[in-house]
């Protein structure tokens, strides 16, 4: 790979081409922070929602869905004021937890007043995208594009195969009909990040850059776990042997989310992110996990499946090694 | 330079379109064709090879019924002999030898899953991953690669989980630590000390001719599972204490060596000046015990409970938030100075 050029070297090579003109430095950005430490942020500014949560339903006892509702918009309304007037870090992260707790409860009312797993993964999807669009901080962009994308991908799942676990979902289904509706939900998103990524240098040029990064962040997280993360029970039913013989195809779900996951990585790959890279390498690894424990075909049907998936992959691997790049320095 | 200061660059100098290609272009920003073709062989192959590792362990898990013992034993050492055959033709650091050492470590464990599963041998489950980690060590080594090293970090931490989760009074491992007596929560520092020595142990490769294997993320993969350990010792410590502690000081003192253990990564951390993942740890684990510990102790109904946990972790956070970015911010200094 060739060298990666500092800033300053970057100011002077583009000034050389009469590109740009020397202004004054740059600020350092307000988000410079390693991942770890934004995990740190978010997994505490979550849980402290959690406890927000607790804390108004326990004082205010909210029992209608209009009184979740109100909640949750006031908390979510005090969320967005903090991100947007606040500049510092304490406000950020009582914006964050306030936030979180105003989706949650606005999440409950929708579920309270629709009765509908279906319904509620819907309007919860279209809460995140507005969400993403209006929130002035960037974790809670790239947070709202990502379980935007985990309850677009539960809306279609409830209402193609009902509300229920997908190894529990009772008709034998066939192969095609588990394809075609992995490919409803996950192909949009797919095309949707390819997109970003092929248009990056316009949209970095642009008024949407902010958006446009973010969601990008959020939908590659959302490939590399999201079919894991919107059936998390289904790795978890190893204490449930079948209860018929069956054959329900929606089992290779998780293989897909696999794939998807190296898709991710290579995105990642393409974007020069190495925390997004194990980020999806780790999600691969837990789609196999949840396809092992996911009912609907026996052990040694799975078992001949990875096989056939994996010299597939060997020799993609191989056949891909033997292409000559078409020149050695050439962009993508 | 990455993603966020390349956005910032762009915005601070409201470049076009065709400008941000040419910056993106000459910043690197972008792997070339070659670069991406390599990268995608690479995961192929990864995934190729796990795919054939997990195919061969569901397999087994399968007890498939057409296939006599005697099948299923030949079936996994040829899948071994073949690994060590062909790591044998073209050793590592070649990337066949690499692989079939890795497949080699896995089938391993698929071997003695198939041999207890078999001969029922009455042994605890850790036992078998304990083994499995004795047992692979020589793959390990050999495959000179970080990947089958994680691999490896990983069983032996599932050994670690399943023995000190449920403590079972048998095995090899009991055998060892019964000299340190049940301890219930101390227990749980042994495994954190384990990680620890293999996050130094890490560190200390990085410096020399083989730090192609212990790549940064591999001692940082390490020291997150001391790291599970420990907070899991404190909250273990925290829930079973009573506020002073009088009426069982083995907690007080796995406190204090968990805190003795904390204290000791940060100044061997602030020493290095090289990474601050452990001082993220140190604060992600005090975070969580403090909170654990306000819940258990304070003395409040349970809308003071919620309102002060909420606070508290928004707080602690903040402070650490601030903290951690000082020292990256610092050290980042420090090292483009140098």
């Amino acid at each position: 790979m060739r060298r990666a050029l500092s800033l300053d070297e970057l100011i002077d090579a583009l000034v050389e081409r009469n590109l740009i003109r020397r202004k004054a430095p740059l600020a350092e950005p307000a988000d410079d922070r390693p991942w770890y430490i934004s995990v740190i942020l978010g997994a505490a500014g979550w849980l402290a929602g959690l406890f927000a949560l607790a804390f108004v339903g326990a004082l205010f006892t909210p029992e209608t869905p209009g009184g979740f509702a109100f909640a949750g918009l006031v908390m979510l309304g005090a969320g967005f004021g903090l991100y947007a007037a606040g500049r510092s870090a304490f406000f950020d992260q009582l914006a964050l937890a306030l936030s979180i707790a105003g989706q949650l409860a606005l999440a409950w009312a929708a579920a309270d007043s629709t009765e509908s797993a279906a319904a509620t993964a819907a309007l919860v999807t279209l809460m995140q995208v507005v969400l993403l669009a209006a929130m002035p901080n960037r974790m809670a962009k790239v947070l709202a594009a990502f379980f935007a994308c985990i309850a677009w991908a539960l809306a279609i799942r409830f209402a193609l195969w009902g509300e229920t676990l997908l190894s529990d979902v009772s008709r034998e289904v066939p192969l095609g009909l588990a394809l075609v509706s992995w490919l409803v939900i996950w192909a949009p998103l797919i095309a949707g990040a390819e997109a970003l990524i092929a248009f990056e240098a316009r949209w970095m040029a642009g008024a949407g850059q902010r958006l446009a990064r973010t969601a990008l962040t959020g939908l590659l997280m959302a490939l590399a776990i999201a079919t894991w993360a919107s059936e998390p029970l289904g790795s978890l039913v190893f204490w449930s042997p079948p209860r018929e013989t069956y054959v329900n195809w929606l089992v290779l779900w998780p293989l897909l989310g696999a794939a998807t996951s190296l898709f991710a990585a290579v995105c990642a790959y393409r974007l020069q992110s190495r925390a997004l890279v194990g980020f999806a390498i780790a999600g691969g690894l837990l789609h196999v996990m949840q396809f092992y424990y996911l009912l609907g075909t026996t052990l040694v049907v799975k078992s001949m499946i990875m096989l056939a998936v994996g010299v597939a992959l060997l020799l993609a691997a191989w056949g891909f090694g033997r292409r000559p790049a078409r020149s050695p320095g050439s962009p993508q | 330079m990455n993603r966020k200061e390349l956005d910032a660059f762009v915005a601070h100098y409201e470049l076009p379109h065709g400008s941000v290609e040419a910056a993106l272009e000459l910043a690197g920003a972008r792997p070339s064709r070659a670069d991406l073709a390599a990268f995608a062989v690479r995961l192929l192959k990864l995934a190729g090879v796990l795919s054939l590792a997990a195919g061969l362990v569901f397999f087994i898990a399968a007890n498939w019924e057409a296939l006599a013992v005697r099948g299923r034993f030949v079936l996994v050492e040829v899948v071994l002999v073949l690994c060590v055959v062909g790591a044998l033709w073209k050793p590592p650091p070649v990337a066949l030898g690499r692989y079939a050492l890795l497949l080699a470590f896995i089938a391993t464990g698929a071997l003695l899953a198939l041999f207890g599963q078999t001969y029922q041998t009455g042994a605890d489950v850790y036992e078998l991953f304990l083994t499995w980690t004795l047992l692979g060590v020589l793959f390990a080594l050999a495959g000179q690669w970080s990947v089958t090293w994680a691999a490896w970090v990983l069983v032996l931490n599932m050994a670690l989980s399943l023995y000190f989760s449920w403590q079972p009074q048998s095995g090899w491992l009991w055998f060892l630590l019964r000299a340190l007596g049940s301890q219930g929560s101390a227990l749980l520092l042994v495994p954190m000390i384990v990680n620890v020595v293999l996050w130094l142990a890490s560190g200390r490769l990085q410096n020399g001719r083989w730090a192609a294997l212990a790549p940064a993320w591999l001692g940082r993969f390490a020291l997150a599972w001391a790291f599970a350990y420990g907070t899991w010792a404190g909250i273990f410590a925290i829930v079973g204490s009573d506020p002073d502690f009088t009426n069982n000081s083995s907690d007080a003192f796995t406190l204090l060596v968990l805190l003795g253990l904390l204290a000791a990564i940060a100044v061997f951390a602030a020493r290095r000046r090289r990474d601050v993942f452990p001082l993220a740890l140190i604060t992600g684990c005090l975070i969580v015990l403090t909170t654990t510990a306000l819940g258990q102790f304070l003395d409040f109904d349970e809308i003071g409970v919620f309102f002060l946990l909420s606070l508290w972790l928004i707080v602690s956070s903040t402070v650490g938030g601030r903290l951690l970015m000082g020292v990256v911010r610092a050290w980042r200094a420090a090292a483009d100075e140098r």
